[in-house]
């Protein structure tokens, strides 16, 4: 037996079924090819689900539950509605969902404060509830002009400054998406320097100056940050022992691996360059110790000495 | 073999039709032959599809019958409960809430937005950051209605009055009054162990206009006792971007070779310890005296190779 048929699927299904039929009710008709782009669902699984619905019945309106057919043409239209010409309330993570959508988009760069999204939030807590529920989400001066630029396909000269390398250049780039992770944000862009794709750190953009320089829109990239780094496989990893008031790094690194014993966690992380890592130990202080590769075992000791000699004039 | 969706969604027309609650055995005589004979596979295949029916967030209600049933459960639905009532979007405003939920890239959200009519919007080049939690949606009931609630903590119960939700740099926060503390208090809500239970005929008043805002500064530097405030000079390869971050009022000298020293909130040692040596060789700090030993003596530390076995 497929997992098409398991309880799971059947739920999808379902769920599915009871927001395409109201919708369908209310119209009247409408194209399989609509339906099928609206509700995210090949022609074929719409069908499907359609015939079967409209097999349903009780005795004794067996004709009368869902009264519908599809024409040759591929036109599907209802009688009169009976079951199903309501959606199903909003569940409680639905609602959640939405409210704290709405918000959020409220509070992104751009947005206005009295407009249509305003008003459908305020009709949304009138039937969810109201609540004390708050979005804050900070951003770097340039997101709004980036999230333009990549609205656009507009190219955009910026100057950048990597921690990585700890260099500052100058570059032309081509924003693709815009997007915040771990409260930082981030913009995706094809990069003139390197020809590649690349992400940069908005709050590492020290200038930001659209050109009116339009190229062609492409798909949006496919957002996903758990693998920042998986697209440069050829990264280093260390092997870092933590102590459990280190364990909030945990949360904010590039994990390949992690072990917990519960007085400790080993954790490996993909290391971007030796800056970034050197970076962290010093912010981590005695909470963590590097167990592998041997060359970085004293990189806090030796990063922590140079940074005494450099900035404050201390040898240690 | 039937598809099983339509024995489900007849057991749903079923439900929502009947005036009076129904039992299993009325269930399956009304929806003849779709249920197995033998009680213990048909009572197995009644609670999947039961369970299927509450996944989706259908809201069926239960009664213990008496009289010559006595001791039977029964099943009905609600309409009233299970209908979506009093929501009317415009068109604008259905498509605005699209496209909110098209940036969070959340599936829940697509359903919720099917349900109100709305389409599914096309892909957002923005991606804003709406982690979801388990509990999120049970503490936001709670706070709406009131309601104190209860979950673990770092090993402790806490009770809880929920006064309202806070979402910041990608994490979730609850804030209300911690009963044993008897002081308002901030929890992560990915940090709740176990369950967050609703705590029956509670009840509380949030303060009048409370924003969940205002309890923790959004800085966390300077998240801690008293307001004290460093001085960091950096180089002139981050000023401006420091002066972007920190805003033209932190300055407070410019010096020639282009280096700017800043005022810095520091109450929370910690975070500000880990802001600085973000900036690695860019930045030091100057004043006050006590601060720049402390960054000293951590440093020397780890320099004396002190990070030891931690």
């Amino acid at each position: 037996m497929s997992d098409r048929r398991g309880p799971r699927r059947v739920a999808d299904r379902l769920r599915r079924l009871l927001v395409v039929l109201p919708w369908l009710m209310e119209r009247g008709s409408a194209t399989l090819g609509e339906m099928s782009q609206r509700f995210e669902l090949s022609e074929a699984e719409l069908v499907r689900d359609l015939e079967l619905a409209a097999m349903c019945g009780l005795p004794p309106f067996l004709d009368e539950m869902i009264d519908l057919f599809i024409d040759d043409d591929g036109t599907v239209n209802v009688g009169i509605p009976r079951f199903f010409a309501r959606p199903l309330r909003l569940t409680a993570p639905e609602g959640f969902t939405l409210l704290a959508a709405g918000r959020l988009a409220m509070a992104l760069p751009g947005a206005e404060p009295t407009g249509s999204l305003g008003r459908a939030l305020t009709k949304l807590e009138v039937v969810l509830g109201d609540d004390a529920m708050a979005v804050d989400v900070p951003s770097p001066p340039a997101t709004l002009d980036l999230i333009g630029a990549a609205e656009r396909g507009e190219r955009v000269q910026i100057a950048y400054w990597s921690a990585s390398s700890d260099e500052a250049t100058e570059r032309m780039i081509t924003p693709r998406l815009v997007f915040a992770d771990r409260g930082r944000w981030y913009v995706v862009a094809d990069d003139d320097r390197s020809g590649e794709r690349r992400r940069f750190r908005i709050d590492r953009i020290a200038s930001c100056q659209l050109t009116g320089e339009l190229v062609d829109l492409q798909p949006v990239p496919e957002y996903a940050p758990d693998s920042w780094f998986d697209d440069a496989p050829e990264l280093a990893v260390a092997t870092l022992r933590l102590n459990q008031s280190g364990r909030w790094a945990v949360e904010r690194l590039p994990l390949r691996s992690m072990n917990d014993d519960g007085d400790h966690v080993i954790v490996e992380v993909a290391v971007a360059s030796e800056r970034w890592l050197a970076e962290l130990l010093l912010r981590l202080g005695s909470d963590a110790m590097v167990l592998a590769p041997g060359h970085w075992v004293d990189l806090a000791a030796r990063t922590a000495q140079a940074l005494l000699a450099e900035c404050y004039a201390v040898t240690s | 073999m039937p598809d099983p969706l339509e024995r489900v969604t007849n057991l749903l027309a079923l439900l929502l039709e009947t005036n009076v609650a129904l039992t299993l055995q009325q269930i399956a005589g009304e929806l003849a032959g779709a249920y197995p004979e033998s009680s213990s596979a048909l009572r197995g295949a009644f609670e999947r599809d039961k369970s299927i029916l509450r996944d989706i967030g259908v809201p069926i209600e239960t009664e213990v019958l008496g009289g010559d049933q006595a001791g039977q459960t029964a099943y009905r639905i609600d309409r009233a409960r299970y209908e979506l009532r009093g929501l009317h979007l415009d068109d604008d405003e259905r498509h605005a809430l699209q496209m909110a939920v098209a940036a969070v890239r959340s599936d829940v959200g697509q359903h919720g937005v099917w349900k109100l009519g709305g389409a599914l919007a096309g892909s957002s080049v923005v991606v804003a950051e709406l982690p979801s939690l388990a509990w999120l949606p049970a503490l936001r009931i709670a706070s709406s209605q009131h309601l104190s609630v209860r979950f673990e903590y770092h090993g402790t119960v806490r009770t809880l009055d929920p006064y309202g939700l806070l979402l910041r740099n990608g994490l979730w926060y609850v804030i209300g009054l911690d009963h044993s503390r008897g002081a308002v208090r901030t929890f992560r809500v990915d940090r709740i162990e176990g369950a967050v239970q609703t705590v029956e005929e509670s009840s509380f008043e949030a303060p009048h206009g409370f924003d969940p805002r205002t309890v923790f500064p959004d800085d966390p530097k300077a998240l801690g006792d008293g307001d004290t405030v460093a001085v960091v000079r950096v180089d002139v390869q981050i000023a401006d971007a420091l002066r972007r971050e920190l805003g033209d009022g932190s300055v407070v000298a410019e010096h020639a070779d282009g280096s700017v020293e800043f005022d810095v909130a520091c109450a929370n040692l910690d975070a500000f310890r880990s802001w600085l040596f973000g900036l690695g060789f860019h930045a030091q700090v100057t004043r006050p005296p006590e601060v720049r030993a402390a960054v000293i003596a951590w440093l020397r530390q780890l320099a004396d190779g002190a990070a030891v076995s931690p």
